[in-house]
């Protein structure tokens, strides 16, 4: 209760090293409270003016204390011993978990708390479940058999994909995707493309891959082979940031990955 | 008598200010026996070196027969030249035989393998070393001495018209030692030029036929083993006093004064 | 000693073919059924096979090289740098962008630069007097610390999902081969092999020390030469073919020297069928270590070939004695 009195004295000062935190804090309204950014953040336009104070992870510590935040809001930092170090100056470090929806619910309230605008917080939230039953709802028509095996391939070489600890398992299956990277309880890991071979995905997802690359491997020994690329259903249109980031747009991304999968016309022709 | 190497106005040294060498001239005739003395520094190691070759001199020429050696292929060169260099190691498990072997380098086809007279030549050499027993043993693993003398036989299975060697007797017994002085003698009776640099004088003396006493790079003076075994020219390249003694087959000996070292105590 | 050579090659190209994610069996592979699917499945692992040999072949033959020229029981194809300066044009090609535009720009410029890493240590080795190998050894591994310190830097700038790539590139990979690439690699390995040994002879002497080398009638500074460019064409075709793979050119070249004997003029065919046995062995391991995921082959090539060198040495070392 003590803090929530301070932060009325005075609007709060934040610096993000996030992209998806970045994201959050406009969706909430409190744009002008973040005052410093990482060199990834980039949406929406606005977050441009805000300047830079570090990379995803990694903070310049002299820059961070010429902005003078009162906190700091991270969900990696490469050298954890940052923290204490920030403390020194006043500024407290925040660790926000991103790994399921869940996370993402509690990463608003916290941010609603600290910035002040709980009841934008609730609402955010609020219209996110309302969105996700929706999708919900539309999908209960569909029985689990006609549901697309999925591939995200995060990189080709070597090959790497998502697991099951990854927020991005969580979209698919909100999408009505089944991801066949699920097998594996870790956020990203190597697999092979005889494995790949052997599950034949439905559709595989290479957001952030160029054309070029993906007619390259249309004709590649074994890529070729792979259904998905026959069939031409390999998308490499979808936003990465719409499915590599967990923020208040990764709604549209499920929406995005759910035209996808049940769409068939706007797959990559 | 037609010299087999002829150096003429030799100068060298291992960087541009150092010099080891100036002005430095010696001739082998063909058949001989020369030894190399002198004390520690005076340049033995790097003159055999520069006459193998190995190193070039800043000025100066070395003939070998009627050629330049610089002009000569490695391979001419290998033929008419055979050379013992004082320590080789490795870690490579090659056998006695093989490392003998590698001296018909210069002998056949670099392709092709070993034939009837290659592998005659490579028996004698491990006979006359007294190898013979040890040809599958792995070099690696040899005492110095086996060492030395499987070097020296390969050398020798180089069927050299000269030989140089470096330092041939330091790890050999002196059942060993004398059976190799005894086997240059032999070799040089069939025709063979052997040069050795060594620091056991009286055993020069007792073989070779000419004496080449160093110091600083200069030849001191050089001549028969008496003529250079005296008192006077001891004391001028190692600064010791000895005594001369003469052996009962006429060889020079020397007998340290006593006195000198006494003094030191 | 000999006899087995042919059984592990059988025995690991049959593994390599029916062992994997699913499993084929061997009687079945003189007749495939005639789908699609099960041709893409054996081209897949045939491709990744010949990869495998080609690269631990290529590395092993390159470490008896490098061994024997550095005179060096610690000289493996990565101590002249070639390795770092691969790296750092591989972390060019991806940092530049180059990479998203095709498959070919990584390994293209790791090639590059590895070439040039070692011609600038050919370069900078070459001193009087002293030894050309030492002079060698010692430049080489300046230019690896310079390269790695470039690198370090570049890695220091870079996002996460670059620095993935980058770290995923070192860490070495069987799979990302292309065909054409594949079949550079062959050559360079297959023609390196056959020059080295037809220089074997010299290789013998080479091992002895250049100055007798240079008496019993070869050339040193050329054979050094042809014995290093070889070797280090092989090693920067097999890095830009498949990464950095470690243990298999220092392990496998002691290993064979031990079996088979020192004579280079076989050593170095040894040395190529050897190292292949090795690496496709490790690779198939890597395949079915997890379900679905893969093991980096050059985390098992260390955990293998440790152990199994350590029982050669001992082996061998024990019946000398």
């Amino acid at each position: 209760m003590g803090f929530n009195a301070l932060a009325k004295e005075k609007t709060v000062r934040i610096a993000s090293l996030s992209p998806n935190l970045s994201e959050l804090i406009f969706a909430l309204g409190k744009g002008s409270s973040l005052v410093g950014r990482s060199s990834v953040c980039d949406f929406p336009d606005s977050v441009r003016k805000v300047p830079v104070v570090g990379k995803f992870g990694v903070p310049q510590i002299e820059k961070i204390i010429m902005v003078k935040p009162d906190y700091l809001v991270v969900t990696a930092l490469k050298d954890r011993s940052m923290a204490t170090r920030f403390r020194r100056f006043g500024i407290k470090v925040l660790f926000f978990n991103s790994a399921s929806f869940c996370d993402y619910y509690n990463n608003v309230k916290v941010l609603g708390n600290i910035l002040n605008c709980r009841k934008k917080a609730e609402l955010l939230i609020s219209r996110t479940k309302k969105q996700l039953k929706k999708i919900k709802l539309q999908l209960n028509a569909i029985s689990l058999k006609e549901r697309p095996k999925v591939f995200v391939a995060v990189q080709v070489s070597p090959l790497m994909t998502v697991g099951r600890s990854s927020f991005i398992n969580n979209m698919i299956t909100y999408a009505g995707g089944i991801n066949i990277g699920a097998v594996k309880r870790v956020s990203y890991y190597r697999c092979s493309l005889e494995w790949l071979l052997k599950e034949q995905p439905d559709i595989i997802l290479m957001s952030g891959c160029s054309d070029c690359l993906v007619s390259q491997l249309m004709n590649k020994k074994g890529w070729k082979n792979l259904m998905a690329f026959k069939n031409k259903k390999v998308n490499n249109r979808m936003k990465p940031e719409l499915l590599f980031r967990l923020g208040p747009r990764s709604v549209e991304g499920i929406e995005a990955l759910y035209q996808i999968f049940y769409e068939k016309e706007k797959v990559r022709q | 008598m037609p010299e087999i190497m002829n150096a003429q106005n030799l100068k060298f040294g291992y960087s541009r200010e150092n010099t080891v060498l100036e002005d430095f001239s010696f001739k082998v005739k063909n058949s001989e026996f020369v030894g190399l003395i002198g004390p520690n520094g005076s340049g033995k190691t790097t003159i055999l070196k520069l006459l193998s070759g190995y190193l070039s001199p800043k000025a100066g020429d070395i003939f070998l027969g009627k050629q330049k050696i610089n002009l000569l292929s490695s391979r001419q060169r290998a033929r008419i030249l055979g050379v013992v260099p004082q320590v080789i190691s490795t870690t490579m498990p090659f056998t006695v035989k093989q490392v003998v072997e590698m001296g018909r380098t210069a002998r056949i086809s670099p392709f092709l393998p070993l034939r009837g007279h290659d592998h005659e030549a490579v028996c004698s050499a491990m006979n006359e070393m007294d190898v013979f027993e040890i040809k599958n043993s792995l070099f690696s693993q040899l005492s110095g001495g086996e060492r030395q003398r499987t070097i020296i036989a390969a050398a020798l299975a180089q069927e050299p018209e000269m030989l140089l060697l470096d330092e041939p007797t330091s790890s050999l017994d002196l059942g060993h030692k004398l059976q190799l002085m005894g086997l240059l003698k032999g070799l040089q009776a069939r025709g063979m030029t052997v040069m050795a640099v060594s620091h056991d004088i009286e055993l020069m003396a007792k073989y070779c036929d000419r004496l080449v006493l160093l110091k600083n790079g200069k030849v001191l003076a050089s001549g028969a083993p008496p003529e250079i075994i005296t008192p006077e020219l001891i004391k001028e390249a190692y600064g010791c006093e000895v005594n001369v003694i003469v052996g009962i087959n006429g060889e020079p000996l020397i007998s340290a004064e006593i006195k000198a070292a006494e003094i030191k105590y | 000693m000999f006899v087995i050579l042919p059984v592990l090659l059988i025995a690991v190209v049959v593994g390599g073919l029916c062992i994997g994610v699913t499993w084929i069996n061997p009687l079945e592979l003189f007749n495939i059924p005639d789908d699609d699917l099960s041709h893409a499945l054996i081209g897949l692992r045939i491709s990744r096979i010949t990869t495998a040999f080609t690269v631990g072949g290529a590395l092993a033959v390159a470490g008896a090289a490098y061994q024997t020229v550095l005179r060096n029981p610690l000289a493996e194809p990565y101590i002249l740098g070639i390795s770092g300066g691969a790296s750092l044009g591989a972390a060019i090609a991806i940092i530049s962008g180059l990479s998203a535009c095709t498959m070919l720009a990584v390994p293209g410029m790791a090639f590059v630069f590895a070439i040039l890493a070692m011609a600038l240590v050919l370069l900078m080795g070459r001193g009087r007097f002293s030894e050309y190998s030492e002079n060698v050894l010692l430049s080489g591994v300046i230019v690896g610390a310079v390269c790695s310190s470039i690198l370090m830097f570049i890695i220091s700038t870079l996002n996460h999902y670059e620095l993935n790539s980058v770290t995923w590139w070192m860490l070495g990979n069987l799979q990302a081969a292309d065909n054409s690439l594949l079949n550079i690699a062959i050559a360079v390995t297959v023609i390196g092999t056959l020059l080295l040994t037809l220089n074997g002879r010299q290789a013998n002497l080479i091992s002895l020390g250049e100055e007798m080398a240079y008496n019993m009638g070869t050339v040193p500074f050329r054979v050094v030469m042809i014995l290093l460019c070889t070797a280090s064409l092989m090693t920067a075709a097999s890095v830009s073919l498949a990464g950095i793979i470690s243990f298999v050119g220092l392990l496998v070249p002691h290993a064979t020297r031990r079996i088979f004997g020192a004579d280079h003029r076989r050593l170095f065919i040894l040395n190529l069928i050897c190292g292949g046995i090795f690496l496709t062995a490790c690779d198939i391991i890597s395949r079915v270590l997890l379900e679905a995921q893969e093991v980096p082959v050059g985390v098992i090539t260390a955990l293998i070939g440790g152990p199994f060198f350590i029982w050669i040495l001992n082996r061998k070392g024990r019946r000398n004695a």
